[in-house]
């Protein structure tokens, strides 16, 4: 047994010292390289793969590259990483908990403001703003409700934590080929009695009632066409968009932002009403719609089964194809007539950047060049032409502007105070959404039956997680104990 | 080197990747489940006790998720051991099957596909106006196209089709691989004795193919209690809460909602579950008694 | 007598045959998307006889200035280095538990087993924070050995299983001759168990080749694998890219069938835990 022994103790000694020697190497590589590179800082933004306007972003950064060495000095090499959606949050959260400086610049999702906010993770741009006269001039021209949505936290107040990237707003495309058809037309007049519309002026007196009838009218089972394509997936916040579009326009609310309350206010008559309205549109809609997230919308449109569709702007790209481009129109979806009125009320989309507060000097300055390079006027109306929706006022309200894109019209219609509206920026966002998606989609399935009870079981649902996290002062009152989806 | 060094030094580098990927965050996983914490809003990690565990027997929509998950389980677990044990059985016998390597090779497949892929792609073979399935099943039994994502009754034997087309494979190449542990003389000697197909299954093939079959099992289960992928890409969990399986209600608690210390409390409960049929299965399978009479 | 024997045997075959079509028709149909155009995939009656298109695979290689091959060598890097390393360690360790079955053996095999049974979503946030105060974040050598660590039971199982089934005999003799521990088992035990090596290897890389959550979080894009880069290019501004999934689907499965069909004798002999020798 001894020969044995002194081969393995041998044979253990070169492993360990080649180890060891290995070792050194590395680190040694490492330390030299590091040093080689500390020259040009890497500016590292994490967008939304799949996402026109985060992936734009991705693709102008390099120009930014030439811009900073123009007029800084600095040397910037942008990288852009991409996550899908509904993993951007975990990406971007588990970074930042643990305090990483892997991301200089994220695209976060405008309710993620507060959840970003709270602990402290990123930068609060109040006192930027205020010294850098680019930004300043920027922040000057956004309107209200840009500012609420991509802005602050608390909602509507003067904190600010993001700058908008990307806005958005629900648009309704429409098969004006099919619309001015002459058959159509007069077919449509003879059983209704009033215009096919087929303009947007026309389309902006159009009412969810009268929108109904035109649905019917196209619903064309036999022939492979479809009234209407709206989402309906539970993936994400598909479904809640739409239907809690629906409710505001309906005269209700979702909550009161200032006790917390949901209890009582989601679960209202009005937003019953509402729900079980959006629901039943799908009679007039493709095959598989009630689980419809915006491919489902995208692809009814552009395979032509569908007359319309409801999705958002940033989409506009993929749904008009050079075959689609010259049938659709791009129009504001319908209202509702309010004591007279007509108001128009949906949510709005878009994301803002937000700064990591954990990255260096160096890192800040190059962040603080990009955003104020974004918000140049060549640089948003580079944006425009690719296909972004910019948010500077001074380029929307450039003459001509509405021309550059097809959907443009209808962005700047929508994109008021009064038309568009954010929900919940509070850090239990993803849990209140998640709540609300399983109700809403157990109803639009048929899980439930009832809209009543799909209100409530959110109702209850979102109460109890503000209440448990301490925002809301009263707990889900004890009837929540019936409330259950099948 | 003395024996027990030895011994253990081999043994070493495998505790020491065990130890620092898998106790250390462990450890971490069951100090948290003790905490209030939650990344994304509220004070610093405070220590709760046994809050997180009261809460979670106390929430009424758990017990439908773990049964819901169960049920899955068993149904899965269940129908690919029964198809995978009389396909495994019939491939077996058929030694002489032409083109086997190429046949087996093609049976196998399914179960390599990554199921971030297969649970996306089935969305589109699933739907009711592009899907492939309920086109020909229409034309078929003469019905309208079935919208199987979109219904409440008919998402979880949907999801639950595709776990089995996935894994029936895997206890199909298990049955094969544990029969074929059965000595050949053994069962020519049983020939010979004239036993019936039944006597011959009992007292000749499963003794020896049981090992290796209930392995197969247990490790089917442990994999099922945590499928993710494929129905987080299929259906995110619906419609509804129809296919809300365990394993995505944890990692909406870790990653959507951030609460750390309930998702903590949840996992080890789950662990507890699964460590617990694992434990179950191996009692049956009686591992120890087996190698030693061997 | 003999015709009907041979009829049954045909039809048994037949038979068998069509189970294993049925089973790979899914994936045939998603390979066949890999060649179709967009507006193909999605056309109702479906297609099955066309004009194959390379444009998926074209778009998947130039995605994102080529990134692909990128994904696609930290796949196959990443997997073959962690499965290599598990299946050598687990070597070690098996070695040791079958030939000196120390105290608590029987504990150990349970212990690493239960290994699998941790959901993934539970553990990969304290993982997360540890990998971060190491700063071992988006490291190639991390995820490896997280991957080795994941692959480590099912290696010990199968390992033991072998060495359980080859005599000690072959051990003493070869000590006496004066051979080291060393050569013992790398030398004289090893070439025995190879099914069993054979076998760790292809299982466990269909783990690692599959996994996605683990490189997603704790790696980032230098460490990106296939899965990781198929999760992230599932949308694009067109909507869901089903060219895209199909493509990369093919791409990907197509090295795994090839290992399968090759080494199936050693992977179902491998699959018996060293419970029989010889053919299955």
């Amino acid at each position: 047994m001894r020969r044995p022994t002194t081969a393995l103790n041998r044979t253990a000694f070169v492993v360990l010292a080649s180890l060891a020697a290995l070792g050194t190497l590395y680190l040694g590589a490492r330390r030299a390289f590091a040093q080689n590179n500390a020259q040009p800082v890497t500016l590292t933004i994490l967008g939304i793969s799949g996402w026109t306007p985060s992936e734009l972003a991705g693709k102008m950064a390099p120009e930014f590259q030439d811009y900073a060495k123009q007029t800084g000095g600095l040397s910037v090499r942008i990288k852009f990483e991409g996550a899908p959606f509904s993993a951007l949050e975990q990406k971007a959260a588990t970074s930042l908990a643990a305090h990483s400086k892997e991301y200089d610049i994220i695209i976060s999702d405008s309710q993620w403001l507060g959840a970003l906010s709270t602990p402290g993770w990123i930068v609060k741009l109040n006192d930027i703003i205020q010294r850098e006269p680019l930004l300043k001039r920027a922040e000057g021209s956004f309107n209200t409700i840009t500012r609420w949505a991509y802005q602050t936290y608390p909602y509507g107040s003067d904190n600010l934590w993001g700058l908008p990237q990307e806005g958005d707003v629900l648009a309704l495309y429409v098969r004006n080929d099919l619309a001015r058809d002459a058959k159509n037309q007069a077919a449509f007049k003879d059983k209704y009695g009033w215009k096919l519309p087929t303009s947007f002026e026309e389309w902006e007196q159009v009412t969810w009632p009268k929108f109904e009838q035109i649905m019917g009218f196209f619903n064309r089972p036999d022939q492979g066409l479809y009234g209407f394509a709206g989402e309906y997936s539970k993936t994400y916040d598909f479904i809640s968009d739409h239907v809690m579009s629906m409710m505001w326009m309906w005269g209700g609310e979702i909550w009161d932002s200032n006790a917390h309350q949901v209890y009582g206010i989601l679960n209202s008559p009005q937003n019953n009403a509402a729900l079980e309205y959006y629901i039943a549109l799908l009679k007039y809609q493709p095959p598989g719609a009630n689980t419809f997230d915006i491919n489902g919308v995208i692809q009814s449109l552009t395979q032509g089964k569908a007359f319309s569709g409801l999705t958002w702007a940033a989409v506009g790209p993929a749904i008009l194809t050079p075959e689609m481009k010259d049938k659709i129109i791009v129009v504001p979806p319908p209202g509702r007539i309010v004591n007279g009125k007509m108001v128009r009320i949906y949510c709005v989309g878009g994301q803002p950047w937000v700064v990591n507060k954990f990255i260096d000097r160096q890192h800040m300055r190059a962040a603080l060049e990009f955003l104020k390079w974004w918000y140049l006027p060549e640089t948003q109306m580079r944006f425009a032409r690719l296909g972004g929706n910019p948010v500077a006022q001074y380029v929307l309200d450039r003459p001509g502007f509405e021309q550059i894109q097809p959907w443009y019209r209808e962005y700047r219609y929508m994109l008021v105070t009064e038309r568009a509206r954010d929900f919940w920026h509070n850090p239990t966002y993803a849990s209140l959404l998640e709540v609300q998606q399983e109700a809403w989609t157990a109803y639009a399935t048929g899980v439930v039956n009832s809209a009543k009870v799909a209100n409530d079981y959110a109702a209850c649902g979102q109460q109890k997680i503000l209440y448990d996290a301490g925002f809301a002062r009263q707990a889900p009152p004890s009837s929540c104990e019936e409330v259950r989806l099948r | 080197m003395p024996q027990p060094l030895f011994t253990w030094l081999l043994i070493a580098p495998s505790l020491a990747l065990f130890a620092v990927f898998n106790i250390l965050p462990l450890l971490w996983l069951v100090g948290l489940s003790f905490f209030r914490y939650n990344l994304t809003f509220g004070p610093p990690p405070q220590f709760a006790g046994l809050k997180n565990y009261t809460d979670l027997m106390n929430d009424r929509f758990l017990w439908g998720r773990l049964g819901l998950t169960l049920l899955f389980v068993l149904l899965a677990v269940g129908i690919e051991t029964v198809l995978g044990a009389l396909l495994g059985y019939a491939f077996w016998k058929k030694r002489d099957l032409p083109g086997r390597r190429l046949a087996l090779t093609l049976l196998f497949v399914p179960m390599v596909l990554a199921p971030v892929a297969v649970g996306t792609f089935f969305k589109i073979i699933y739907d009711p106006m592009y899907g492939v399935l309920p086109y020909y099943a229409a034309r078929l039994l003469r019905i309208k196209p079935p919208d199987l994502l979109g219904s409440g009754n008919l998402a979880f034997p949907a999801v639950l089709a595709v776990d089995v087309w996935m894994w029936t494979p895997f206890l199909i190449m298990m049955t094969v691989a544990a029969l074929g542990a059965v000595p050949k003389a053994l069962l020519e000697s049983a020939e010979v004795d004239r036993l019936t197909a039944w006597q011959r299954m009992r007292y000749v093939v499963w003794p020896h193919a049981k090992f290796v079959l209930m392995l197969g099992v247990v490790l089917r289960t442990i994999d099922a209690f945590k499928t993710f992928d494929l129905v987080s890409a299929m259906t995110a969990g619906g419609p509804g809460n129809q296919t809300q399986l365990v394993s995505l209600t944890i990692f909406r608690e870790a990653f959507n909602d951030f609460a750390i210390g309930k998702a903590s409390a949840l996992s080890l409960l789950v662990l507890f579950i699964a460590v617990s049929l694992a434990s179950i299965y191996l009692f049956v399978l009686n591992y120890g008694v087996l190698r030693e009479g061997k | 007598m003999i015709g009907r024997r041979r009829i049954a045997s045909a039809l048994a075959s037949l038979g068998l045959w069509a189970v294993c079509a049925a089973f790979f028709m899914p994936v045939f149909w998603i390979f066949l998307a890999a060649f179709k155009t967009r507006a193909q995939i999605l056309t109702i009656p479906p297609i099955w006889v066309f004009h194959p298109s390379l444009e998926g695979l074209r778009f998947m290689v130039e995605r994102q200035a080529g990134a692909f091959w990128q994904y696609l060598l930290n796949s196959v890097m990443i997997s073959a280095l962690a499965v290599t390393i598990a299946v050598f360690v687990a070597y070690l360790a098996a070695f040791s538990l079958s030939r000196f079955k120390p105290a608590a053996t029987d504990f150990m095999m349970f212990l690493l087993l239960s290994i699998r049974m941790v959901p993934g979503a539970a553990v990969v946030l304290p993982l997360f924070m540890m990998y971060r105060s190491l700063g071992w974040i988006g490291s190639r050598w991390a995820i490896v050995l997280f991957y080795a660590m994941f692959s480590l039971p099912f290696s010990l199982w199968i390992l033991k299983g072998f060495l359980d089934g080859v005599s000690r005999r072959f051990d003493e003799a070869a000590m006496v001759d004066g051979a080291s521990r060393f050569h013992v088992m790398f030398r004289v035990v090893l070439p025995q168990v190879k099914p069993g090596v054979v076998a760790a290897l292809i299982f466990n890389m269909i783990f690692v080749w599959n996994e996605f959550l683990f490189d997603f979080i704790l790696g980032g894009e230098r460490v990106a694998t296939i899965p990781v880069a198929l999760a992230a290019g599932l949308y694009t501004s067109q909507g869901t890219d089903w060219q895209y999934i199909a493509s990369l689907t093919l791409v990907y499965t197509a090295p795994l069938m090839v290992a399968i069909f090759f080494v199936q004798r050693h992977l179902l002999l491998g699959m018996t835990f060293g419970t029989v020798r010889g053919e299955v």
